[in-house]
């Protein structure tokens, strides 16, 4: 593991691959990369966890999946966003901003604490 | 839809994963080789990148549902494989939750169907009827025609309201007149009640119509008992009350609108004056029952309806006092005895303690077994099996168990239900009450089994999975007794048991005392084989007292010579009620100012039909009676409280209040020719008060009841007797036959053995779960200890000491319990105090006897057990290890 990657939070993984896929359908090596460029190489993402939250997401309806043609002409799953999904998103998010206030309104109160 | 392709197409699903895995590895090949790798370089880091395309699959699978259900398939499965290799337990068990569940369920659907869903009429949650109360009393709950108008017309918060005349209505038969409770109906009535006849048809609207034919309908009881349920005689013209009227429909078993109290229900439209014709009563009270508004509550209505009462104040001040109170009671909620509500709300209590009682027997059994699985467990864990895979494991178990304990206690609940339906008291519940195990109830059923799956598979789930895996693998499973916190945990249940226990017991045996208390009353008479009747007169004759002396001793003289009958009298009430109340003034003596005196009219043969007992002077002579004589036979109390040491004898008394009865003699001076020992005159439970018995020949106003003893079943000369009635005369109904001792059954020992027959089942249910709960802890505490006794064996402990060893741990839990159940029930008697009488709520002796029983019932429990480990070989034992 190199220096500066942390561990995803538990559940954050599932709002970053909901937020890639809002941008448009994608399949499973897509978003892998995708995640690692828009998180420019921060987060450590086992490609090999990926899949199980992809299946997941589907397991709720918050990601509809289909069989179509690739930029390579192989056929490939992707997946999109459903109206469920994109509710689910800007919840987490929310949710994620409220906790990132909470963090840091805590780390300030330190500082002037000290 | 995929997901359900996925369950049944398990290749697919695979095969779809594969391929999706494939592509990505591809993809990240391509790339890397876009990158200058090698292919093998390219390939290797692939596969890196992804972590291995058969673990990947395998988290797949695990995060799908599928699994998951796969995963309780499983565990079901291997709950069944288990418990039927312990089947002993199991059985236990699932007869343990049965007997919890059942009677739970059993008493819940006797509230639903009594106290939550008594009647079958359309939107019935708003359907109220109205009353007056004026200081604590009821003062009216029936009010004049006029008053009804206006309420109907001038309210504001009712859809709208129908009324109700009761009566008695007069058949006409082939053999003699018969007499029954009617009801006169606004013709909107059925309407609203929404209830579908049996056959034939409703009232309607024009039924009331001036100038239609007169029609009526019956109830399901009368057509059974009065025409064996022939659908012929739908459409027959039959005379009521001197009038033909043609019944046009019968109503379901269900259908009893009017308190129950109707066989008949007659169109009737009420205006301002209008008069029920030959209704028979003088008064013309409507009981008055609306339809409230959505979402008016009850109070509101009275408030609105209060109004209105302001205004009827002078025109009926008897209705309307100036104190009065108006109010609105729903139908649902008010029409249950009081009393029998908290009965109800007793019993509740009482199987919610039953059922605890189970959870925590059955919760016993399973941390005892969870203890000799531990090992399993463990294993299990460090195979891979996380936290909760093995607590789901365990509570799918507990969840077998209870799903079989619910389908039996279910049945149960199902059996049960027939007694306690055979037992509840009359006329404490509506009679449209139909108490059965409904779907509600199904699904009450079902939540307690939930709860209990829970509540007795928790505790043991956690305990299992919370061990230190290591030192259990370590030190030998069934050496590890010195889990502390454990044997508490287990210690608890069992005092906890005998606590409920003990307050089970006690309330049933308080009930017990009750019921014994009452049936030791000495009433001062004979109550068995003594049958009565009311003779209800045709109108117009029989006015004078000289009529209606003939009369009666023609009906007497005729009901004395059927065969069988052993005396017979006319009276104006029966014990052990008296319903008529004087003030008596004794010459010289202080005027009294309340109406303290029972008074009884009567015929000479009373004394005789009720075994009364004569104490001074003479009872009643025939002539006596036959000439009015101003003479009064009086009780012991009578005689006590005005003459206290003096004879009473020969002086002479004065009625200050009963002038107003019809043919009363001016002459108000009573002479006293007797004193007769003391008969309850105010229900069991009071002590008789002063009482005085006339000559019945003395007013034309008495009511014309017949007692008549018998020396065979009374009710068989029932049909006799309406036979010399009628060769009296055809018209003259024999109305409401009775026996005093189905009275006494019915209004004093059926409430008592009501609580008696229900608690005390309960109560016997929990001491043998007690019984089974206290010989499984101790006999699994023996297992366990086998190796510690066999030491002690070894090193020469005698057989005694093993026994007073172990009795020791289970006698020390029970007494616990015991001691902590007498101290609960000192403080929770008081919830059954109201249906207590002739004992204290906390009774030494009851309290004493409980306590001995438990503690005997303990005792037994653990000297099985304790016997077995007297008979350990000690040379077993320690091999064991």
């Amino acid at each position: 593991m190199n220096e500066g990657q942390i561990e995803l939070l538990r559940g954050t993984l599932d709002m970053l691959v909901l937020k890639i896929v809002a941008l448009g359908p994608s399949h499973g090596y897509a978003i892998a990369q995708r995640l690692q460029q828009i998180s420019k190489d921060f987060f450590q993402v086992h490609q090999g966890s990926l899949y199980p939250a992809l299946h997941r997401l589907e397991d709720r309806g918050w990601l509809r999946a289909e069989w179509k043609e690739s930029e390579t002409g192989r056929e490939a799953k992707f997946y999109s966003l459903t109206k469920k999904g994109r509710r689910q998103m800007e919840e987490e998010a929310r949710n994620w901003d409220r906790l990132c206030d909470a963090v840091a309104l805590v780390l300030s109160a330190q500082e002037m604490a000290s | 839809m995929r997901w359900l392709r996925r369950l049944f197409h398990k290749p697919w699903a695979e095969r779809e994963l594969d391929q999706e895995l494939r592509f990505h590895l591809e993809q990240q090949i391509l790339d890397n080789l876009a990158a200058d790798m090698s292919p093998e370089d390219a390939r290797r880091d692939a596969l890196i990148k992804l972590g291995g395309i058969e673990r990947v699959k395998e988290e797949v699978r695990g995060a799908r549902w599928e699994t998951q259900l796969e995963n309780f398939v499983r565990d079901f499965r291997y709950a069944l494989r288990n418990l039927r290799n312990d089947l002993r337990l199991a059985l236990t068990a699932i007869l343990t939750l049965a007997l919890g569940i059942g009677s739970t369920t059993m008493i819940f659907s006797v509230i639903d169907c009594v106290l939550l869903h008594p009647f079958p009429y359309k939107s019935v949650d708003r359907l109220a009827s109205i009353s007056v109360l004026a200081g604590d009393q009821q003062r009216a709950w029936r009010f004049p025609v006029a008053a009804f108008v206006d309420f109907k017309e001038q309210n504001h918060t009712f859809d709208d309201m129908f009324g109700l005349v009761f009566g008695n209505v007069r058949y006409a038969g082939a053999d003699g007149t018969d007499e029954f409770f009617g009801g006169w109906v606004t013709p909107d009535a059925f309407a609203f009640l929404g209830i579908k006849p049996l056959l034939g048809r409703g009232i309607t609207e024009e039924d009331a119509n001036p100038g239609s034919p007169p029609v009526f309908v019956m109830s399901y009881r009368l057509w059974t008992a009065q025409f064996h349920r022939d659908p012929k005689i739908l459409g027959a013209t039959v005379i009521l009350n001197g009038t033909p009227m043609t019944l046009v429909g019968i109503m379901p078993p269900r259908f009893r609108f009017g308190e129950g109290l109707c066989e008949v229900w007659i169109p009737l439209r009420l205006a301002r004056g209008t008069i029920p014709p030959g209704s028979g009563i003088e008064q013309n009270e409507v009981w008055t029952v609306g339809h409230l508004k959505p979402g008016v509550s009850p109070e509101t209505a009275a408030a609105d309806l209060a109004i209105i009462g302001k205004h009827l104040e002078k025109t009926y001040p008897l209705y309307f006092p100036p104190d009065f109170r108006l109010t609105v009671n729903g139908f649902n909620g008010d029409s249950v005895e009081y009393y029998f509500r908290e009965i109800l709300f007793v019993l509740i209590a009482a199987v919610a303690l039953l059922l605890l009682i189970a959870c925590s027997n059955v919760a016993n059994l399973l941390l005892a077994r969870a203890t000799t699985r531990e090992k399993e467990m463990v294993i299990r864990s460090a195979l891979g099996a996380t936290r909760s895979r093995l607590i789901r494991q365990l509570l799918v178990e507990s969840f077998v168990l209870a799903a079989a304990g619910c389908a039996l206690g279910y049945a149960l609940a199902r059996f049960g239900l027939k007694g306690v339906v055979a037992v509840i008291p009359e006329r404490t519940v509506p009679s449209e009450a139909a108490i059965s195990l409904n779907a509600t109830a199904l699904l009450f059923a079902l939540i307690i089994t939930g709860f209990t799956a829970v509540v007795c598979g928790l505790t043991p789930a956690l305990y299992a999975v919370r061990r230190d895996l290591q030192s259990s693998l370590t030190a030998s499973g069934k050496n590890a007794t010195a889990d502390f916190r454990h044997g508490r945990l287990r210690s608890g249940l069992v005092i906890a048991e005998v606590t409920f226990s003990i307050v089970l017991l006690i309330g049933s045996g308080l009930m017990m005392r009750t019921l014994l208390a009452l049936k030791q009353v000495d009433v001062g008479f004979n109550p068995t084989n003594v049958l009565y009747a009311r003779l209800s007169l045709p109108e117009g004759r029989y006015k004078n007292v000289e009529q209606k002396r003939v009369l009666t001793q023609n009906i007497l003289a005729g009901i004395e010579r059927i065969p069988g009958v052993l005396a017979a009298a006319d009276a104006s009430t029966s014990p052990p009620y008296t319903w008529g109340w004087t003030t008596v003034v004794v010459r010289g003596k202080p005027q009294p100012t309340n109406r303290n005196t029972a008074f009884v009219t009567c015929s000479e043969g009373y004394f005789q039909t009720l075994e009364r007992h004569l104490l001074r002077g003479r009872l009643l002579s025939r002539s006596d009676v036959g000439d009015a004589r101003r003479v009064a036979v009086v009780n012991q109390t009578f005689a006590r409280d005005h003459f206290n040491n003096e004879d009473a004898i020969g002086q002479s008394i004065r009625f200050s209040d009963l002038e107003t009865l019809s043919d009363w003699p001016r002459d108000p001076d009573f002479e006293i020719i007797g004193v007769i020992g003391d008969a309850q005159n105010s229900g069991l439970q009071e002590p008789p008060r002063p009482e005085v018995y006339l000559p019945y020949t003395l007013t034309a106003d008495n009511q014309n009841s017949i007692l008549v003893r018998t020396t065979v079943n009374p009710y068989s000369i029932l049909p006799t007797m309406r036979r010399e009635v009628a060769a009296v005369d055809p018209e003259i109904a024999l109305a409401d036959p009775g026996t005093i001792e189905r009275d006494l059954e019915h209004s004093y020992y059926a409430s008592p053995k009501f609580t008696f027959v229900t608690l005390c089942t309960f109560a016997a249910v929990a001491l043998l779960l007690v019984a089974v709960g206290v010989f499984s802890v101790i006999s699994y505490t023996v297992v366990q200890q086998t190796h510690e006794i066999g030491i002690r064996m070894a090193l020469g402990a005698e057989q005694a000491e093993i026994l007073r060893m172990v009795l020791k741990k289970g006698m020390g839990l029970i007494m616990t319990g015991v001691i902590i159940g007498l101290f609960a029930s000192y403080f929770l008697t008081r919830f059954l105090a109201s249906q207590i009488w002739g004992i204290s709520p906390t009774d030494p002796s009851t309290f004493g006897a409980v306590a001995m029983l438990a503690i005997l019932t303990g005792v037994i429990a653990c000297l099985l057990p304790a016997r077995r480990a007297t008979r350990v070989d000690p040379l077993i034992a320690l091999r064991y290890e």
